[in-house]
């Protein structure tokens, strides 16, 4: 028996480059690769996307879901073969201590909370913010 | 990713398993047959395994027909001896000579059930399900409004105010029977103590009201295979012996459990108390919340919050709404403020 989540495609959708205090805006994009329909367990209400950005040397800067409250509700979305669900997510290029993160190579990743032990996510990517504070 | 119905289909699992085993000829201390002929032995015995099967198993208190090559004989297991005399009598109406078979007093076999599976009478800790949500079953109470089960307001059509969502369980495609409608879910206010540009309440509760068709049982709740193992299978259950109807402010330290149809029973410590909680992705806080350190996943929303007074006995404390993403930290509502907005209750046994 093959594993249904095997046909689950994740991507953070995300610039590869940014000025200095621009909002970075994102789509986490989740498809049904397969021949069969899937049904997601998402947690939250709204689903409740996460987003971590680290530094290119893997120092953590920004993790949007660190100290937030999500209750623990779970969707259940089906997702149809070949259907696409779309999360939008921004970053405004704050660290979790309230200062800029200036500029500097970085790398995103974005996750899907979910009623298992391990979220959804997508494979990092990598932006470049470019200019001065 | 699972499909809806992964729960059904697991417990048929764990029921195949049992009954596999119980084919695999261990051995059973019975002494090989010195009488059998196994030349035409085999095909005799499993021409009156075949007729004995759907008759004993019809018997009250058996348990299991096996046809044991190993003593090629038929074994019968039963729950008690007195359904030995049954079985005796059935073999001889079928012609199964005695010396074809033997009896033996075993262990009831039981389907072994998780927070997931279909529970009447309904308890607290199971899951339920309504549009396209799964939670989980706080506890079932008496009010003067009815028979009632008590989950999270955020497990209704719309967290605040009342709609009339109707629930299942554990899910519409498992049993297709709503067992209770949402009755009452207090809108959540402005101003006051709220801050600017939010709603408030003071837990996140609501009542829902039993079908007359759907047996309840007042203070019990679903209890897994031990605390913080992760188990979801029902081994038990908790009896709600108290009510903790005033406390809003838990000592820091104080040891509470709940459990949820994801992450099943946790223990852990209040970490805050009387905490006025910002809940993300929506514009509500909820005033005077208690942080636990313990487990929590999508899904438990709703989940009694109790602690263990002695035994299996629990006094209830509040319902479990949230918590971290990291899942090592819940947040509940004290019993004191879900009576406070949706009137007094009887919890316990």
């Amino acid at each position: 028996m093959t594993d249904p989540a095997a046909a689950l495609r994740l991507t953070l959708d995300a610039p590869r480059a940014a000025r200095v205090g621009d909002r970075v805006r994102m789509t986490l994009v989740v498809h049904n690769a397969g021949a069969d329909p899937l049904t997601l367990y998402l947690r939250g209400r709204p689903v409740a996307v996460d987003l971590s950005v680290r530094r290119a040397d893997g120092a953590p800067v920004w993790h949007r879901l660190e100290h937030a409250i999500i209750p623990a509700i779970v969707q259940l979305r089906e997702l149809r073969p070949g259907e696409r669900l779309a999360f939008g997510v921004t970053w405004d290029q704050m660290t979790g201590v309230g200062q800029s993160a200036g500029a500097g190579e970085f790398m995103l990743e974005a996750s899907l909370l979910t009623d298992g032990p391990e979220p959804l996510r997508a494979p990092p990517v990598s932006l470049r913010i470019v200019g001065t504070t | 990713m699972r499909h809806p119905q992964s729960a059904a289909v697991r417990a048929a699992a764990i029921a195949a398993t049992v009954l596999v085993a119980a084919c695999q000829d261990a051995p059973t201390g019975l002494p090989p047959d010195a009488s059998f002929d196994r030349g035409r032995g085999q095909e005799q015995m499993a021409a009156w395994f075949n007729r004995a099967t759907p008759e004993v198993l019809a018997l009250p208190g058996a348990v299991f027909v096996d046809h044991d090559e190993a003593s090629g004989r038929l074994l019968v297991g039963v729950a008690n001896a007195a359904a030995i005399r049954g079985v005796q009598s059935s073999m001889t109406r079928l012609g199964i000579p005695g010396t074809a078979y033997a009896v033996q007093v075993t262990e009831p076999i039981y389907q072994l059930a998780t927070l997931r599976d279909v529970f009447r009478p309904t308890q607290g800790g199971i899951q339920i399900h309504f549009s396209q949500y799964v939670c989980t079953l706080g506890f079932n109470v008496t009010h003067s409004a009815g028979r009632s089960f008590i989950t999270n307001s955020h497990c209704t059509a719309r967290q605040g105010g009342t709609e009339g969502t109707v629930y299942y369980q554990p899910a519409s495609n498992v049993d297709g029977t709503v067992i209770a409608t949402e009755a009452a879910d207090p809108e959540y206010f402005k101003g006051g103590i709220c801050p600017r540009g939010k709603k408030c309440r003071y837990s996140d509760a609501a009542r829902a009201l039993y079908s007359s068709n759907t047996a309840s049982t007042r203070g019990a709740i679903a209890k897994t295979t031990g605390a913080n193992n992760g188990s979801l299978t029902v081994s038990g259950n908790f009896t709600v012996t108290g009510q903790d109807n005033g406390t809003t402010n838990f000592p820091k330290g104080t040891v509470v459990n709940k459990v949820g149809r994801t992450t099943g029973w946790s223990s852990g410590q209040v970490t805050n108390s009387c905490v006025h909680t910002s809940v993300q992705g929506s514009q509500v806080v909820q005033l005077c919340q208690t942080f636990v350190s313990a487990r929590v996943g999508g899904g438990d929303s709703g989940s009694p919050v109790f602690r263990i007074t002695s035994g299996d006995n629990v006094t209830l404390v509040g319902i479990l709404w949230g918590g971290s993403s990291s899942g090592n930290s819940f947040v509940f509502s004290p019993l004191k403020q879900i009576q406070d907005e949706l009137g007094a209750m009887t919890a316990t046994q």
